[in-house]
């Protein structure tokens, strides 16, 4: 009875709410269509972000020239040398950065002669925490290092060979002072994309043969690595900001700071990063805004269409409270009439849009194959396919409880009233 | 009769003026959305094609062979006179005439030695008309002789001092050297030009050139370079040590005075004839970029360097053996076509979401029509009882939904029209007008002409 009430109502209002939900439908799908476009769009801006992290500022000292000249043969006592010349103060570093987060590196190289042979093996001081950001590490046995490690080392497969050890055994490393640290093995890696390597310029094991890029190494935590370097100025480091926008106003302040030390280089990606998806980005916001502009349409067009709904109905509900029903019964007719009308007429709109969208959408990307587009259906599209259709029914109702609540039953109940 | 079927419209419109008037400001907002944003898509369109125009896209190559400098130097002045041409360059580009160039400064020194760093770099020599950020091209198939003739363009961005085409004493440094080495504008660098073609190779040292300006060389190698180490005692040179393994080849330029190549290359012919070996044909200008006014004239332009090249009794092909041969290519990915392609993607998408809207504004009044229809089912039956004809009462709805339209029109024509962030071209409001008003005038014939097919007795029988 109440369902009948509710949705069918007296005469022709069933094939009324029928309207509505069939034009809310296609206006959901509609929205759909377009809200899918523009988060596939920016999902892959946010791809192209993760690739190419133009969120991300180098700051480093100039290549240390005594790299060239590590010993080769010979019997020599062994040796390790900072890769960048150690230059940049880290608190200096980490107060300027604010907000924005700080991976600190010491990067060193260890050098051992013995005879006619030589080992050099690139040492990476790096807080593991956070070098996971920005670097990928594939481990193959043993663990990845934790902040807490002393003396601990993961090193990959080239590195493990070359130095004959395993998780588990150790080696030495030469430390400032002239002592020697043992690091003990407690990971093996098979593979590392290290963002930002040094370049290759002495013979040391390597992933990736022919790679003008460092692609191995020994990886230490900062503390580690710190106490074989006897300081705790850092060689390089990277300021990852909190979204790719702040990097130019992050550079200016990192160039104020280290004015004094013209030597320490401060580089971004970002303004490449910039050129290559500045249409792409701009095409995005203009079919954003055209989105935006279609959501509300539709939900003005709907919102028209269920105050309409309501208005025929408004007699039916003041006969339905005249005739005893509690004004709670009829409010919850008419939040249930606006809300059914809303949930099915979405719901729909939204099964034609995820079965007829588009397979592939094309935006412009200057110099640059960011790739084509695939609309996506996630829970932005879902949430915003909703909130346009309850929106709508919420300002299509408003007006009859507000004449149902505030008014005369008598007036609601006369004929055009 | 007609004047009073109109004042039964008016009324009737007005006695229910809310309903028609939310109508017509939902329909006023869809033209106005379809009129704006059909506009912004047409900037946009503009603005991309301005975009690659300003990044090269109305460029191409054309690749000599066999042509002696001097002829060359003719050649880009003919070139120059042709209708249609924006610009004309003939750089030095090392990998083609098999130059390097070890770009190294001092880092260290004291009375008993020197030490330097530096980088071995392609050769870059350049006019003063060369546009840095769109006319540094290279050719795949010197990198790869089994590879098809292809032009990369590779924009040379500014990074510190000034990036301008350089003088005789000046040089431009990639940034991956600059910071590598740690130096900024202002460096003294030397650079020791290296002809490869021979053994020995044949080198010249080039001191105290002033680094003007850093730039970022956005290409396939981004930012690789060859480093090395030179250490002199006493004068002379003891050691280069070099990174293990490297070919020697890097797209990545340092950026000298044309003349200062030129130079070199004449050195280079006389030494190659002192040595016995004759002169190299090839070391010569091989490289001509013609910028063309616009990017739709790329390609009238190509057929005019075409003829003139002919005329001059160049052989056309980009693997003729006969000499001198001209072989004219298109950048890959940034080119014309790419450019109009470019531009055809954002026309597709706005007229994606501009149908999307269309649909809309259809979909909502129809919606909204046949709403009305059912609203007044009983009306139509009184009216058809009292005697109304079937084409009058299609003549009062009718009426009543063109006023609605073209209220709508009008309230859209004063948001669009009238000076404000949403005005826009006359002619865009009017198509938008056309195709909204269409729409919405098919979408709702059907909800109009429905009661007309329904008995009156029945509509009467309707319960209010």
């Amino acid at each position: 009875m109440r369902f009948k009430l509710a949705f069918a109502g007296f005469g022709r209002r069933g094939i009324e709410a029928l309207i509505a939900i069939l034009v809310l439908a296609v206006a959901s799908a509609v929205v759909a269509f377009s809200a899918m476009v523009v988060e596939g769009a920016r999902a892959t801006l946010h791809q192209v972000e993760i690739e190419q992290h133009p969120d991300v500022i180098q700051v480093k000292g100039p290549f240390n020239r005594a790299l060239f000249e590590t010993p080769r043969s010979g019997y020599l006592q062994p040796l390790t040398l900072p890769v960048y010349e150690p230059l940049i103060d880290p608190n200096e570093l980490t107060n300027m950065a604010g907000g924005a987060t700080v991976l600190k590196h010491q990067s060193l190289l260890r050098n051992v002669v013995s005879g006619d042979s030589f080992l050099n093996v690139y040492i990476f001081g790096i807080e593991p925490d956070k070098e996971s950001l920005v670097s990928a590490f594939a481990l193959q046995r043993g663990r990845f290092l934790q902040n807490d490690d002393r003396d601990a080392a993961v090193l990959d497969e080239a590195s493990a060979r070359a130095l004959d050890v395993d998780v588990g055994g150790s080696f030495l490393v030469r430390k400032a002072d002239g002592a020697d640290l043992r690091l003990t093995v407690v990971g093996v890696l098979q593979g590392i994309e290290l963002f930002d390597s040094p370049p290759t310029t002495v013979e040391a094991p390597a992933l990736k043969s022919g790679s003008p890029f460092v692609s191995s190494g020994v990886f230490v935590t900062l503390r580690t690595s710190e106490s074989i370097l006897a300081r705790q100025t850092l060689t390089d480091a990277l300021v990852i900001a909190d979204s790719p926008d702040r990097v130019p106003d992050l550079v200016t302040r990192l160039k104020e700071v280290f004015r004094l030390e013209p030597a320490v280089f401060v580089e971004e990606t970002y303004t490449r990063y910039l050129r290559q998806v500045s249409d792409f980005q701009l095409t995005l916001v203009l079919f954003a805004a055209i989105g935006s502009l279609t959501a509300i349409n539709a939900g003005a067009f709907v919102a028209k269409l269920m105050h309409d709904a309501y208005e025929d109905r408004r007699r039916q509900y003041a006969l339905l409270l005249s005739l005893g029903f509690s004004p709670v019964g009829v409010a919850g007719l008419i939040l249930g009439f606006g809300l059914a009308v809303a949930l099915v007429g979405g719901g729909l709109g939204s099964i034609v849009a995820l079965a007829f969208k588009p397979p592939h959408f094309l935006m412009p990307s200057l110099m640059a194959d960011l790739g084509t587009v695939v609309p996506r259906f996630d829970f932005l599209v879902a949430a915003l396919v909703a909130g346009v259709a309850i929106v709508a029914a919420l300002v299509g109702m408003a007006r009859i409880v507000w004449i149902l609540g505030r008014g005369p039953i008598a007036a609601a109940l006369m004929e055009g009233g | 009769m007609r004047h009073g079927l109109l004042w039964f419209v008016v009324t009737d419109l007005r006695r229910a003026r809310l309903r028609p008037g939310l109508s017509v400001i939902a329909i006023a907002f869809g033209i106005v959305g379809v009129a704006f944003f059909a506009g912004q898509v047409s900037v946009r369109q503009e603005d991309v094609l301005a975009g690659y125009e300003e990044s090269g896209a109305a460029t191409f190559v054309v690749r000599l062979s066999g042509v002696p400098d001097d002829e060359v130097v003719a050649l880009t002045s003919n070139l120059r006179a042709l209708k249609g041409v924006q610009s004309v360059e003939a750089p030095y580009n090392g990998i083609e005439l098999g130059l390097v160039a070890d770009t190294s400064f001092l880092v260290f020194q004291n009375d008993r030695q020197k030490e330097y760093l530096g980088a071995r770099l392609n050769v870059l020599g350049i006019d003063s008309g060369f546009r840095m950020g769109s006319s540094y091209f290279i050719n795949f198939r010197d990198l790869n002789p089994q590879a098809a003739q292809s032009v990369l363009g590779i924009p040379l961005l500014p990074v510190e001092g000034e990036v301008r085409p350089p003088t005789t004493d000046e040089v431009l440094v990639p940034s991956s050297v600059a910071s590598y080495v740690g130096i900024r504008p202002g460096a003294e660098a030397i650079v020791e030009l290296t002809y490869t073609g021979v053994e020995p190779p044949i080198v010249q040292r080039l001191d105290r050139l002033r680094v003007v300006g850093v730039f970022d060389a956005a290409g396939p190698d981004k930012g690789q370079i060859i480093p090395f180490w030179r250490l002199l005692a006493q004068g002379q040179e003891v050691l280069t040590v070099r990174p293990p393994g490297e070919s020697g080849l890097t797209t990545i330029p340092v950026v000298l005075n044309a003349e200062v190549v030129r130079s070199f290359l004449s050195d280079v012919q006389s030494e190659l004839r002192a040595r016995g070996l004759g002169a190299a044909p090839n070391l010569a200008h091989r490289q001509i970029v013609i910028q063309a006014g616009s990017i739709a004239g790329v390609p009238a332009l190509q057929g005019e360097v075409d003829s003139l090249l002919r005329a001059r009794s160049l052989t056309a092909g980009c693997d003729a053996q006969a000499h001198p041969s001209f072989c004219m290519l298109l950048p890959e990915r940034n080119n014309f076509a790419a450019a109009i392609r470019e531009q055809a993607k954002v026309s597709q998408g706005g007229d994606f979401f501009l149908a999307l809207l269309l649909v809309l504004v259809a979909v909502g009044a129809g919606g909204l029509q046949v709403q009305s229809t059912v609203t007044r089912w009983r009306d139509y039956g009184v009216l058809q009882a009292i005697g109304f004809s079937p084409v009058q009462i299609l003549f009062i709805y009718a009426s009543q939904l063109l006023l609605i339209l073209g209220s709508a029109v009008a309230l859209a024509a004063i948001a669009t029209l009238v000076p404000s962030p949403l005005a826009g071209s006359t002619e865009s409001f009017l198509r938008a007008t056309g195709l909204a008003v269409l729409c919405a005038m098919l979408a709702s014939l059907p909800a109009l002409l429905w009661p007309l097919f329904a008995r009156p007795v029945v509509m009467l029988q309707e319960v209010r």
